[in-house]
């Protein structure tokens, strides 16, 4: 508390430790978390540029386990990273590495049966990979019970 | 609609060829820079429900998405498609927050969320690549 007490109190000078210098280390880690989430997508999609239905698929992949690795890290918390650094992986990398906007083009270029089966089926594994993610990220309670 | 096929960046861009490095630049930098937009509008946006920021990166990364698809064909597209938009735009925060258990919203809201993103942001994308086809074409 002390801490963020003294981050506003500082919030003009831009010292190390103030809110404008957390919020311009976030902004540099969101950016970069950004540009290597956009290299990873385009990597796939070019691995895949080759195949049938390769552009519904890769961006199914990516779409999929981003929602696996961020169900992950919000219900993990990631408590050893700080702040900056953690938006930089779930903000910057798992939102860049993921899309909307490109199932929307797929979506309006394709034909209906298959634009309508293909937003459904990323919705439903979508919200099952982030709850599969959440799952895994959630700390087991220990066993209690008496050894026999 | 069925036009747009020919001019979807994943098919368009390099049909199995090599990429230039600084196309592959480009679209990495717009991608970054998109992230950073999207952090920002979530920042902006904070103070509402917390869901209002990936509705409308996703609506307008559509858009803007559909529009650029409309007059722009093969790897010129790409920086702006893949790049810019798929920063703006995200799948996995969207997710996450129709997970019940991140949010206290009913699993009927739920439901209408994602079918505000999917009919928006489909519906934009949609709307923007005819309007602009219109207006260049």
């Amino acid at each position: 508390m002390e801490e963020r007490d003294e981050a506003i109190t500082s919030v003009y000078g831009g010292k190390k430790g103030s809110v404008r210098h957390v919020k311009t280390r976030e902004l540099l880690y969101v950016a970069l978390g950004g540009a290597l989430g956009t290299l990873a997508r385009l990597s796939i999609d070019l691995a895949l540029s080759g195949v049938v239905l390769g552009a519904h698929l890769a961006t199914l992949g990516v779409n999929l386990l981003g929602a696996l690795l961020i169900g992950f890290a919000t219900s993990h918390g990631l408590p050893r990273l700080s702040s900056p650094v953690r938006s930089g992986i779930t903000v910057g990398l798992l939102g860049s590495f993921t899309t909307f906007s490109a199932i929307s083009i797929l979506a309006i270029g394709g034909p209906l049966p298959l634009s309508l089966a293909y937003v459904a089926l990323t919705f439903v594994l979508g919200v099952a990979a982030a709850w599969a993610g959440w799952r895994l990220g959630t700390p087991t309670p220990p066993r209690v019970g008496v050894a026999l | 609609m069925g036009r747009m096929a020919s001019r979807d960046p994943h098919t368009t861009t390099s049909g199995g060829g090599a990429m230039s490095a600084s196309l592959i630049l480009a679209t990495v930098a717009l991608g970054a820079a998109g992230a950073v937009v999207r952090w920002w509008v979530n920042s902006a946006l904070s103070a509402q429900r917390n869901w209002t920021a990936t509705l409308v990166v996703n609506i307008v990364g559509s858009a803007i998405a559909g529009g650029v698809g409309a007059v722009a064909t093969g790897e010129a597209a790409l920086p702006l498609i893949a790049g810019l938009c798929g920063g703006v735009t995200t799948f996995s925060t969207l997710a996450v927050q129709l997970l019940p258990a991140t949010t206290r919203i009913s699993v009927a809201r739920l439901v209408a969320l994602a079918l505000a993103h999917a009919l928006g942001g489909i519906g934009a994308c949609a709307a923007s690549y005819l309007a602009i086809g219109q207006l260049f074409l």
